[in-house]
């Protein structure tokens, strides 16, 4: 996949327990190859899966403390990008030109959220706590917010972005926050958190929410 | 800190090539002044760390689909 620019704005590119500290993930959003990582510190990262050396994914890298490790040749990345380490040079200093491209990244509402590097908004701040539910995939991308919350019945209570919206659904008490990540011809995956304070019933109901979610965006159910 | 004179020979498509050339450098902090290119010979002087500079031969053997190494030559200058 060619390395290039998202779209404007902030992408819900999953859940925030999908990349758990101290391991690397891989997220597709639209053209971009991402791979997702959290240090022992905790902060998520959102790089181009691509090592700078020889072009191997991150995504398979390896995390110790605050370091990336690309499992090919070893080669280590700081948590900004920079290379900090090459096994076959070890008393070589690494350049600071050598280094990982990074996007934004941002965890928010039990999300995971990317931009690109030259974002200049601030990514979606949403009220209150939540937490994350489930990711489903689905074959056909929705055109917009509108049409995603219409396939459950969905009401738009707050938009979030283009991507994610805090919605009410008739069967489920209480909010449930609702984002879609479109990955073009691949589909789309939706991710749902709801109210930290929610029961177990309602984040039961919101899961099955999303197998509907996954009939009603169906390719075959498509023509 | 060395400076080494880089000689490439092959059936190089000489826009590519100077454009990867150029990339390995800047990655590798290299200084780079390229002498002459041609289609089939490109030449530059590069100055830096020997380590980069084996670097950046290793880079420049697995160049882009559309440029064919044959030789490359290291010499000091």
């Amino acid at each position: 996949m060619k390395p290039s620019e998202l779209e404007a704005g902030w992408f819900p590119a999953g859940l925030q327990n999908y990349v758990l500290p101290k391991t690397a993930g891989r997220v597709v959003i639209a053209d971009n190859d991402i791979a997702l990582w959290r240090g022992e510190d905790g902060q998520i990262r959102a790089w181009e899966n691509r090592c700078p050396h020889r072009g191997m994914r991150l995504s398979y890298g390896i995390v110790r403390g605050n370091t990336l490790t690309c499992l090919y040749h070893g080669w280590s990345y700081d948590g900004a990008g920079a290379c900090a380490g090459i096994p076959a040079h070890p008393e070589l200093t690494p350049p600071k030109t050598i280094r990982a491209k990074a996007y934004r990244a941002a965890d928010s509402g039990g999300f995971i959220w990317v931009a690109n590097p030259g974002e200049t908004t601030a990514a979606p701040s949403i009220d209150g706590d939540w937490v994350p539910n489930r990711s489903v995939h689905i074959d056909l991308a929705p055109t917009s917010l509108n049409e995603l919350a219409e396939g459950i019945g969905a009401e738009l209570v707050s938009k979030i972005t283009d991507h994610a919206a805090i919605v009410r659904v008739p069967e489920v008490k209480g909010k449930v926050l609702l984002a879609f990540l479109d990955m073009k011809e691949h589909g789309a995956m939706i991710h749902t958190s709801v109210p930290a304070s929610a029961s177990e019933n309602v984040a039961i109901a919101v899961s099955k929410l999303s197998t509907r979610l996954r009939q009603v965006f169906k390719a075959s159910s498509a023509a | 800190m060395v400076t080494r004179r880089v000689s490439l020979e092959g059936a190089l498509k000489t826009e590519s090539c100077l454009a990867m050339v150029s990339h390995f450098a800047r990655r590798l902090s290299l200084s780079s002044t390229v002498t002459s290119a041609t289609p089939s010979y490109i030449t530059l002087i590069l100055t830096g760390d020997e380590r980069l500079i084996d670097m950046f031969e290793i880079a420049c053997w697995l160049g882009p689909d559309d440029v064919n190494i044959d030789t490359i030559t290291l010499e000091t200058v």
